[in-house]
């Protein structure tokens, strides 16, 4: 170290250089007066990216476990998300077969059938049975599809 | 070996001596001060952490006159120094509730202020301006300017700001890892184990940067030799 003697005593003097006299009695205000600027101009997107940036960079080597696991948390999300838009279907579930022919089907299970409207059941107290709410003969003995509902 | 080389020897190991008790007083000196300066920062980090914005103040005040030097010997830049220590300030701040108190408070600011610089030095393009200080006047009072200047031609012969600007050159020609090791040193007059614990090296690798670092600067400044 020693033969460097005179080297180190010319890179002391580098010392001396210093700002303007006034430099650090107004680095304080000049700071605070940054920082309110810089929080009332950035969007709350840069702010959040900031401070994620800030809190990475502070926790060390564990960030890569934290990371690792926030990787698997979005996977898996991802994936319940995927699911549920695939309409919790079973693999190999056959889905694409046609429907069957009216006759072949009870009006009941029939979705062409609104049965909302023609099926409403009311209580009829004479006769004790359920029947349309806009029940008449002529067109309960038609019927849907054939098929005769109530007496 | 005759009179005046035996003599000079013998200076040159009392200088070498000298220096050495020099660098020991100043280390144990270093410590005593530290010591009470990490006592009053840990109750100024402890009141800042609950929220009291002034001893956050407190600390900034303390500390942006040695950061500050840190940052502007390793940028040669006035305005790329303020903005870094803006933001070395501000990230501190976002960070000190995450500030165990591991190590001394001197040391975590440090550390964030190096990190920094190194990585804005990364990014800073080549067409950067150099913008220096101005020299203090105190320079032609002091003892190893003067002697400098007494002994070596070519300093008495240029004037300081032309020294100021060979020195800067000379700096910057190292890299940042050798340039942060011997600001820290030489400049500011840090003891190897404390720059050790900001660089996150050992002191073995401290010391090695050291030696380099004076082997490359020596060779630039050879002009400047006696």
């Amino acid at each position: 170290m020693n033969d460097f003697k005179e080297t180190r005593r010319l890179i002391r003097l580098k010392r001396y250089e210093q700002p303007p006299r006034d430099y650090h009695d107004n680095f304080l205000d000049d700071f605070r007066e940054r920082q309110r600027a810089e929080l009332l101009n950035r969007s709350s997107i840069r702010l959040f990216l900031e401070r994620l940036a800030t809190f990475t960079s502070d926790i060390g080597k564990s960030r890569w476990l934290i990371g690792g696991a926030l990787a698997y948390g979005v996977i898996a999300i991802l994936l319940m998300v995927n699911q549920e838009e695939a309409g919790n279907v079973l693999p190999g579930a056959d889905v694409s077969r046609e429907l069957p022919a009216p006759g072949e089907v009870s009006p009941l299970l029939d979705p062409r059938i609104d049965l909302l409207e023609d099926l409403v059941p009311v209580i009829d107290e004479d006769k004790g049975f359920l029947f349309p709410l806009d029940y008449n003969q002529d067109r309960l003995l038609k019927g849907i599809n054939g098929v005769i509902i109530g007496l | 070996m005759t009179g005046d080389s035996l003599s000079n020897a013998l200076g040159n190991r009392r200088s070498s001596a000298d220096i050495f008790i020099q660098d020991k007083r100043r280390a144990a000196h270093k410590t005593q001060g530290m010591k009470k300066m990490s006592d009053e920062d840990a109750g100024l980090v402890k009141s800042a952490q609950s929220g009291n914005t002034s001893a956050f103040d407190e600390l900034v005040k303390k500390y942006a006159p040695k950061l500050y030097g840190l940052v502007y010997h390793m940028t040669s830049s006035h305005e790329d120094t303020n903005d870094l220590l803006q933001e070395i300030f501000a990230k501190a701040y976002r960070s000190l509730r995450r500030f165990r108190g591991k190590s001394k408070f001197y040391t975590w600011v440090y550390s964030i202020s190096v990190n920094m610089t190194l990585n804005f030095l990364k990014k800073r393009n080549r067409y950067w301006k150099i913008s220096l200080d101005d020299v203090d006047s105190a320079i032609e009072f002091d003892d190893e300017f003067i002697q400098q200047t007494s002994k070596v031609d070519i300093i008495r012969e240029c004037n300081i700001h032309e020294l100021q600007r060979r020195l800067n050159e000379a700096l910057m020609r190292l890299t940042e890892d050798h340039r942060a090791v011997v600001i820290m040193f030489d400049i500011q007059g840090m003891a190897h184990a404390e720059i050790s614990k900001i660089l996150k090296v050992s002191s073995g690798t401290v010391r090695s940067r050291l030696y380099y670092a004076h082997k490359q600067l020596q060779n630039y400044l050879e002009e400047f030799r006696n």
